[in-house]
């Protein structure tokens, strides 16, 4: 007899949630810098992103990797969520391989850089403690370049995208 | 001899990396508060990430004490939300008792902070290289916004 996991929209939200904090970890360590912030925030940042995609709010989620000196922008990757879920998709991965492609062409940003995670949601949102209001650095002279997508649990997804200087 | 005790969680997508670490101390503290108990959940976001990483799916999460030696593992993906092969009764005897301490397994290129990472927050837990065997036997807002965490606030509220 065989079995079959039937998975509900939570274990996507789950899933996607989750893969898209490994993301961000694998971002920050690939490109040359220490995750520790990123696992001090981790509670809190699990908590909002996993909120917002179970009330489907939540549009992007954003690393901003700046120079302290100048506040600059030095690399951006964008994560956006894509909400086509459905029950019968059948299909659940998450590709490494890509990103760190990606990351490897992208290259190292500068010892002294630093960064922030940032989440863009659609009006209405739920609130999440831990969470306030700010503003995205500037793009200027950056080009965007998109990966296509690199997680996906049953059509509910994130694809990613990085802005590099020209 | 010191007798050793498994125990299997079922994590991602069943539940999140967060609530499976949480159970896991749980598990250890056997529900308890108080020193270890804040120690462990001191340790949540980075053992949260080699969670993420699925570390403890082959390589356990190691527990020794002045008692019984405890292994806990966890299920991903289908045998998650299966469950079949979980094991997550309490545990009969105290995990933590006197001079404990935990090996958490971690994928080798992140061993370096990983490791940092826990010193700054821990005496006790400890990561190694994940293949290595450890003497083992294998008020809704009303408009889009963009924000971030507030990590002060939250702590204060």
């Amino acid at each position: 007899m065989s079995a079959v996991a039937v998975f509900s929209y939570t274990h996507s939200v789950v899933y996607v949630t989750d893969n898209i904090l490994k993301s961000l970890k694998d971002i920050i360590f690939l490109s040359g810098l220490d995750p520790q912030k990123l696992t001090d925030d981790w509670k809190v940042l699990h908590a909002g992103i996993k909120r917002w995609i179970e009330s489907q709010h939540l549009e992007t989620v954003t690393l901003e990797i700046y120079d302290p000196s100048t506040d600059a922008l030095v690399f951006r990757w964008d994560i956006t969520v894509v909400y086509t879920w459905s029950f019968d998709a059948g299909t659940f991965w998450t590709d490494t391989d890509q990103l760190r492609y990606a990351i490897k062409k992208a290259g190292f940003a500068p010892s002294q850089a630093k960064y922030g995670v940032k989440v863009h949601n659609k009006a209405g949102y739920p609130e999440v403690d831990g969470w306030t209001t700010t503003s995205y650095r500037s793009t200027d002279g950056m080009v965007r370049q998109s990966l296509g997508t690199t997680i996906e649990h049953n059509g509910l997804g994130a694809n990613a995208s990085y802005w590099r200087k020209v | 001899m010191t007798s050793v005790v498994s125990r299997v969680v079922r994590s991602s997508p069943h539940r999140d990396t967060v609530s499976t670490w949480e159970t896991i101390v749980d598990l250890l503290t056997r529900g308890k508060d108080g020193p270890a108990r804040k120690e462990l959940l001191s340790v949540t976001g980075v053992a949260s990430s080699i969670i993420a990483d699925q570390a403890p799916k082959e390589s356990a999460i190691v527990v020794t004490c002045d008692g019984s030696r405890t292994r806990v593992y966890c299920l991903y993906d289908e045998d998650a939300i299966d469950g079949a092969d979980a094991k997550e009764d309490v545990l009969g005897y105290d995990p933590l008792e006197g001079d404990w301490a935990m090996s958490l397994p971690c994928p080798k290129d992140d061993l370096a902070w990983v490791e940092r990472a826990l010193r700054a927050k821990s005496t006790r837990i400890t990561a190694r290289d994940m293949v290595s065997t450890l003497g083992e036997s294998q008020s809704s807002a009303t408009k889009a916004q963009v924000f971030t965490v507030d990590i002060e606030a939250f702590l204060k509220s």
